[in-house]
């Protein structure tokens, strides 16, 4: 066609759309006379409305009327109906199998779902962050003489200010501190004062909501954090001090004597994002933040930068491994230690941070996030290959209806069609079905794992995106096999009844059986694993005892000069008194706790390099009363004034610095001739200062009987009420500017299994539902031989053979397949269980009982799946099916 | 009547005939936006032309092409004999009802 040169032309894609499914003799006049009304229209209304008037148009015009003779016949349509009629006929006559079948399909299409949906939550993490694709973590590689050392999370003070100064891409650098945890208080207007711990607060440059994407409710991003003394908090923490009232221009007290003033209030952190804070205060607020800037020592910083949109990642990381070399050139020159920067976008900090100390939130779940996505797909498969095998197996029944079509005269092309047809039918209603359980099922599913699906989620492109494939493919992949076995039968043998052979070699289905029961092995041996290192890691020896030990938060809200160590040194006395706490110590870690005290020392064996050693402030009672043993040496005593200069190190610790011997140590000094000397008078035992997916960690202890981030008790007695509100009482008196806030040792220690007690609930949860599919098959599977072999077993019968005999007859052929399904997951599960161990510094044994067990588990199950219905069939009546004939 | 014929048919018909040579569907539909005062689809427009055309009420012939319609023809419809006819009847029909109508006074 040709057009004039102002000719605004209608969206191409409607036009060609139009072209396509018109008829010829009909696109004269179609296209005609909407081409004209676009033209005037384009006049009367403009150029948008014509444009939409001119689709609506086409759409409207997209029917059989337009499509011309040819493809329009409505006989095609006629036997679609009569496909859906026999489709529904066959569910409503076989209602056992269709439901078998419909239901394995929902079961495996809920479950990955549900993992979907989680998965989806997972990748979502911190991509609502303005320029999430151009913000990076910096984080370190800690070098020592020999080897990487520790990967840091948090880096120096200097590196966020210098790198804006010598980067030119870096558009922006935030630095968050994670020390602003403490008391924190305010007074109401009637006088009372309302005071909580918080352990979420942090200190962050000014630029902090310029950097991320976290919406504040009042307050203008570009200065509520820009003085000193400035402090945002979140929605619910104001709630939790000021109630209803406006927060903004009130005053919290920090500690008991640094004055913050509110300036914003941000919206809770969103569920995906791997920070979650109560309070953020100004980092200007800490004394000596002028100085920061030139402070290569201090590593405690969470250090983000916002690189402009068109910088190249590649080179920046290039210039920032020898960043450090460039600028601590002087440090490094008489050091064999060092350290290498890195970059890490922030979209990948939740899923790909595994290894890195001191990181913000629970991190670094990719793995896990594989294996549910596996799980999801085999449990998928698994239902597919449920519908292959019955809807094979139901051949038999449908034999004679396909004969009838093909004698009346259709080809295989239609009796593909029908199958596939139906096969279709069977996955939409499967998603159907599924979305409905997943709505119901979410809230319990959050409730029971402690996690946060989101049933918005289902409506996201994705997940819609992935439901049209997954039924349009599960369609294809579940209904291609059967429709070609249906219609390859030859009509006059269907018609003449003989296609059914119960001796096969080793057919499609077999092959399919065999593999979904490797699957439900693999998935059964994982489990076990899963369980076994569970409960491998809680009994473990820990080193320690966390019997009866209760841990109360030290008191930080000071009165001034030396106000906390008197009331410390009161509150010990009393509390001895007590006749429920049988002894105390005071310390800055425990067990269980993310320690960040570290610090670079040498020794004698290392006299140019730091070796890093975490440091522990105790007193003299944290040995004995977390029953941790003295190996040489002596623990520290009050009456030994010296004990201030004194160290103990743990076995760690003392390899760390190249002892051989505790003996050998005891004497020597960490950093030998220097001002900052300490004299190891004493080794202890390790104890697992994390849990037991890491390594020990080498320690040493320093006495400091007087201040404390934990005060711990040992308690006398079981009666944990009584102790509880005598020790309570006694708070109360000396620390009312404090909260009375305590948990148990050994609850506070195996908090950190959490996620590993998902996971395994999650694991063992899925791999029932993938059994639980695989033996619906098998019955499917069995009942149809059975039924298909009742005159065989009649006429065994008839002539005697017993009912164990015929039920043994029918499972002989599933025990050789469960045998090679054995054979194949074995190997195939070891291999994923050693992968999977690899995660856990402390590894249990794999072991044969988890074969034989897991062997044994699966062999019965089928076992009684096979003999349910087989028995049944052996027990009717051979009269009933033999007088059929 | 041989066949019924709707109400929308019927003002269908009745713009075919008013409008000789110059009834296609864009005009029709425009025509009947102008004196009914209410839009109608060219698709809806081209079914009841076909519907009319298979009752042998109008027939149709390709006509020219014009540079609006992208270089497209027209398929010009006109009225039948039959179509005529029947419309005289609608109306002969109608006014003989009109005429048995009582004479109202709205003036008291």
């Amino acid at each position: 066609m040709s057009a004039p040169e102002n000719f605004i032309s209608p969206p191409k894609w409607a036009n060609r759309f139009l072209e396509w499914y018109c008829a010829n003799d009909l696109v004269d006049e179609i296209q005609g006379d909407l081409l004209e009304a676009f033209y005037y229209r384009k006049q009367e209304l403009g150029d948008a409305k014509a444009k939409w008037w001119f689709i609506w148009d086409v759409f409207r015009f997209f029917r059989p009327s337009s499509f011309g003779k040819q493809s329009y016949n409505p006989n095609s349509i006629a036997m679609f109906k009569n496909y859906l009629k026999v489709s529904y006929r066959n569910f409503i006559k076989n209602k056992v199998y269709s439901s078998i079948n419909l239901s394995g399909l929902v079961v495996g299409i809920t479950a990955c779902l549900l993992i979907t949906l989680h998965v989806l939550e997972e990748l979502s993490y911190d991509n609502f962050h303005p320029s999430a694709d151009n913000t990076y973590r910096l984080v370190m590689d800690m070098y020592g003489k020999e080897e990487l050392s520790v990967r840091s999370a948090p880096v120096y003070a200097a590196v966020g200010p210098n790198v804006v100064i010598d980067f030119p891409e870096v558009e922006a650098a935030t630095r968050i501190l994670p020390f602003g945890g403490g008391v924190y208080s305010t007074r109401q207007e009637d006088g009372t004062l309302i005071r909580f711990n918080e352990d979420n607060a942090v200190l962050a440059d000014e630029n902090f909501f310029e950097m991320f994407g976290f919406k504040l409710l009042d307050g203008d991003p570009a200065n509520v954090l820009s003085e000193a003394s400035q402090i945002v908090i979140s929605e619910s923490t104001a709630k939790r001090y000021f109630g209803e009232q406006n927060p903004v221009g009130k005053t919290i007290i920090w500690r008991g004597r640094n004055e913050t003033l509110v300036t914003g209030v941000y919206e809770d952190f969103p569920e995906n994002s791997h920070m979650n804070f109560d309070m953020i205060m100004s980092l200007k607020s800490w004394s000596g933040f002028e100085n920061w800037i030139d402070d290569w020592g201090w590593y405690d910083f969470y250090t983000f930068v916002r690189l402009s949109e068109n910088a190249d990642i590649e080179s920046f990381n290039d210039k920032i491994s020898k960043y450090y070399h460039e600028k601590k050139a002087d440090a490094y020159a008489n050091s064999d230690s060092y350290e290498v920067l890195w970059t890490q976008p922030v979209k990948d900090i939740h899923l790909y941070s595994k290894g890195l100390s001191w990181d913000m939130g629970e991190n670094g779940g990719a793995e896990n996030i594989y294996f549910l996505a596996a799980i999801a797909g085999l449990i998928l498969i698994i239902a597919w290959v449920n519908f292959i095998n019955l809807s094979t197996a139901r051949a038999v029944k449908r034999a004679k209806e396909i004969g009838v079509r093909k004698v009346v005269g259709a080809g295989r092309k239609q009796l593909i069609v029908q199958f596939l047809a139906e096969a279709f039918l069977y996955n939409l209603m499967a998603v159907l079905i599924s979305i409905g359980i997943v709505l119901i099922a979410i809230p319990m599913v959050n409730g029971s794992l402690d996690i946060g699906l989101e049933s918005s989620l289902l409506l996201s492109k994705e997940v819609v995106l992935g439901l049209s494939i997954l039924i349009l493919g599960g369609a294809l992949i579940s209904g291609l096999y059967p429709a070609f076995v249906l219609t390859s039968f030859k009509a006059i043998q269907v018609v003449k009844g003989n296609i059914y052979q119960r001796k096969k070699k080793l057919g499609f289905r077999q092959i399919l059986v065999v593999f979904q029961f490797a699957a439900s092995v693999t998935l059964i041996l994982g489990t076990f694993l899963v369980v076994k290192q569970l409960k491998y890691m809680r009994s473990q020896d820990l080193g320690f005892s966390t019997q009866q030990t209760l841990v109360l938060k030290g008191a930080t809200s000071s009165r001034g000069g030396n106000d906390l160590v008197d009331r410390l040194n009161r509150f010990k006395n009393e509390l001895v008194q007590l006749p429920s706490a049988q002894g105390y110590s005071i310390t800055n870690s425990v067990p269980g706790w993310e320690n960040f005290g570290i610090s670079g020392y040498r020794s004698i064996h290392f006299p140019n390099e730091r070796k890093n050693l975490y440091n522990v402030n105790t007193d003299e009672f944290f040995f004995p009363n977390f029953e941790i043993e003295v190996l040489a040496g002596r623990n520290f005593q009050k009456e030994m004034l010296t004990d201030t200069a004194a160290v103990v190190l743990n076995e760690v610790a003392l390899r760390h610095m190249g002892f051989n011997s505790p003996e050998e140590a005891i004497g020597e000094k960490l950093n030998p001739n220097t001002q900052n000397e300490w004299n190891i008078i004493g080794v202890v035992s390790n104890y697992h200062q994390a849990g037991l997916k890491e390594e020990l960690d080498p320690v040493a202890f320093f006495y400091n009987p007087d201040r404390g981030r934990f005060y711990t008790v040992k308690l006398a007695t079981n009666d944990y009420g009584t102790a509880m509100s005598e020790i309570e009482g006694l708070w109360d008196q000396i620390y009312p500017d404090s909260p009375f806030e305590y948990f148990f040792m050994d609850e506070f220690f195996n908090r950190q299994y959490k996620s590993d007690e998902q996971f395994n609930s999650v694991f063992i949860g899925f791999a029932g539902l993938a059994i639980f599919v695989a033996c619906l098959g098998l019955f499917g599977l069995v009942s149809f031989t059975a039924e298909q072999s009742k005159k065989e077993i009649s006429i065994r019968k008839v002539l005697g053979a017993s009912v164990g005999k015929v039920v043994l007859l029918l499972a002989k052929d599933y025990a050789m397949l469960i045998l090679v399904s054995l054979i194949i997951a074995f190997p195939l599960g070891y291999y994923l269980m050693q992968e999977w161990l690899q995660g856990f510094a402390y590894q249990t044994s794999i072991g044969v009982g988890i074969f034989v067990i897991g062997g044994l588990l699966i062999a019965v199950i089928a076992f009684i799946t096979v003999s349910f219905k087989s028995f049944n069939v052996a027990n009717s009546n051979p009269v009933n099916s033999l007088r059929e004939e | 009547m041989s066949q019924s014929l709707g109400n929308l048919e019927e003002t269908v018909l009745l713009i075919v005939a008013v409008m000789p040579e110059e009834a296609y569907g864009y005009t029709v539909s425009e025509e009947y936006y102008k004196n009914m005062s209410s839009r109608i689809s060219i698709s809806a427009v081209h079914t009841v032309l076909k519907r009319l055309e298979k009752k042998g009420y109008i027939k149709s012939e390709m006509g020219g092409s014009t540079t609006e319609r992208g270089g497209r023809r027209k398929r010009i419809f006109s009225v039948t004999k039959l179509g005529l006819r029947t419309l005289e009847e609608i109306q002969e029909n109608r006014m003989k009802l009109w005429n048995m109508m009582p004479k109202l006074n709205f003036s008291s």
